[in-house]
């Protein structure tokens, strides 16, 4: 099945596949960088999929890791009593 | 100032030593002296402050006390709502949701308490940007040199406090925004639980990450504030009203403190004296009574991964419309930083959450034996700005752990390196565990005065136009 658009697979990407990659990216989210700086996008994106990587190797994430979900309660409750 | 920290001014206050409109008049006049250097300020509320304090004086006439901050000059970050000025997150992008005039939970609650704010203060773009010379609202400087960064961040709001510009002030920590400015000024600072303070029109940068938490001189000075600002915390974790004030002034005897010095003191950027002020810090909570043993906080690389990882996708979809329609008033870096959750999957993003998971897990086994942990802030001082670029901060910051798993974490000063610039430490907590962190907080400061010296370059500039 192909991975969704936002990822290729690590494995299998090329410096071009990169470029083309992060060009289209940008282009489908509807930005406007410079061609400097679709440069410099183009140069991290190895970085980030490394980053991303790293986190698919750490142990206990294949097992049965859930995805964190933190309580974030705070918004609709009163504040203390004062 | 009057007075040297937000409770001495509180007690100033109710003694009749100081009235609130004498203290929001010498806030003023301190900004007029200082602030053209310090940059604190992106919109100040001089005539609306006064206001407020010639209420609170009434109230205090009245014989109505609404607790410490009654009276009391404060900041507030400009990613929080207020009703004086629209918020702008120190950016040139424009956006209808945050120009709205009123105040956000967290706001609301400081008024109502009787503080009074006097202004925005200044930030790095979006809590994500870095210091831009073409952008001097993002570049505030240090009240002991004004040729350093005062970290960010939440920079305005700690060199504010610092520079004796207010006593207390709000900020936000996503990734260390409350925490590192507050290292980098000598202030005392608190990241509190994800979730504690209310979030609630303040300008997100990652949601599951943000925190907004209180700022100020000492660990007595942020429990009044998180007094007001808290939510109660969940049934699960207790509930009902909390008394973050109860610990100060109490022995910490019997708390097990777990120090990482393996990981904080001996990297490249390491200060000269940064391992020797931490060890003399363990030390003196030892005189104190803790018990501090080694511990090694696992998955440092990892932490940091998923703690980027998260602001980009998360920072881009919060950002996404406004890239779209206004990229060019966005800074450079600050653009280039929230582009990149455009390059990451939805699957990207859960499996980031699900390392998260897997992260906390490494961090309980490892710190099960102790209640706290301490750590440096960061690896050095206040950064100069000759030269200033991102690749400074890598191996800098320090504490990216806790917005990664929720739990909460204090900044207080611990020194000065060589250059007399504040070097800061960090207490953590479990979640909801603020009373007990605070209360170590203030158990080391009643050893120490660290956080109660003046600014150096504040000082210069009082001499030499008294000269």
């Amino acid at each position: 099945m192909p991975e969704e658009s936002g990822a290729m697979p690590e494995e299998s990407r090329t410096m071009a596949e990169d470029d083309d990659f992060v060009a289209k990216a940008m282009s489908d989210a509807g930005y406007t960088p410079s061609p400097g700086e679709l440069a410099q996008l183009t140069k991290l994106y190895p970085l980030v999929r490394e980053m991303v990587a790293r986190l698919r190797s750490l142990a206990g994430v294949e097992e049965d890791a859930p995805a964190l979900v933190l309580d974030l309660h705070a918004s609709d409750t009163p504040a203390q009593e004062h | 100032m009057s007075a040297t920290t937000l409770l001495d001014a509180a007690a100033q206050l109710r003694s009749g030593a100081v009235t609130s409109v004498g203290l929001v008049q010498e806030a003023i006049a301190a900004a007029d002296r200082f602030d053209e250097e310090l940059r604190v300020y992106t919109a100040r509320f001089d005539d609306t402050a006064l206001v407020a304090a010639e209420m609170a004086d009434a109230d205090f006439a009245a014989g109505i006390d609404r607790g410490p901050l009654q009276g009391i000059p404060i900041g507030v970050k400009d990613n929080v709502l207020t009703q004086e000025a629209p918020t702008t997150g120190s950016s040139f992008v424009r956006d209808p949701a945050w120009e709205q005039l009123r105040d956000a939970p967290v706001v609301a609650r400081l008024r109502a308490s009787g503080a009074v704010p006097m202004g925005k203060t200044s930030m790095l773009e979006f809590a994500v940007g870095v210091p831009e010379r073409t952008r001097p609202m993002t570049e505030g400087r240090n009240p002991w040199s004004f040729k350093h960064w005062a970290g960010g961040s939440s920079t305005g709001s700690a060199a504010g406090v610092a520079g004796g510009l207010f006593f207390g002030a709000v900020g936000t920590d996503t990734g260390a925004s409350v925490r590192l400015p507050s290292a980098f000024c000598g202030t005392t600072g608190i990241r509190p639980t994800s979730g504690l303070v209310p979030a609630k029109d303040v300008i997100a940068l990652a949601y599951s990450l943000d925190a907004v938490g209180p700022m100020a001189k000492t660990a007595a000075d942020v429990a009044a504030m998180l007094q007001v600002m808290a939510d109660p915390p969940p049934l699960a974790a207790g509930g009902g009203l909390v008394d973050y004030a109860a610990a100060l002034g109490n022995s910490i005897a019997g708390l097990r403190i777990g120090a990482d010095r393996r990981n904080h003191l001996f990297g490249p950027r390491a200060d000269p004296v940064l391992a020797e002020r931490f060890d003399a810090a363990i030390e003196e909570l030892r005189a104190a009574g803790a018990t501090v043993v080694e511990v090694e906080l696992p998955n440092l690389r990892e932490v940091n991964d998923a703690l980027m990882l998260t602001v980009y996708s998360e920072g881009g979809a919060v950002h996404h419309d406004n890239l779209c329609e206004q990229w060019d008033a966005y800074g450079p870096p600050t653009r280039l930083a929230l582009a990149r959750g455009a390059l990451l999957s939805a699957s990207d993003y859960v499996l980031v959450q699900r390392a998260r998971t897997a992260l906390r897990r490494g961090i309980e086994a490892a710190v099960r034996d102790v209640d706290f942990v301490m750590h440096p802030t960061a690896a050095t001082a206040a950064l100069s700005f000759d030269g200033f670029n991102l690749e400074q901060l890598v191996g800098v910051v320090f504490g990216h752990h806790w917005p990664v798993v929720g739990w909460p974490a204090m900044s207080v000063p611990m020194g000065f390196n060589r250059d007399g610039l504040p070097l800061g430490m960090t207490i953590v907590g479990r979640p909801y565990d603020e009373t007990r962190m605070i209360g170590i907080g203030d158990a080391y400061q009643r050893r120490t005065s660290w956080h109660l010296e003046r600014p150096t370059a504040i000082a210069d500039v009082t001499e030499s136009r008294n000269a």
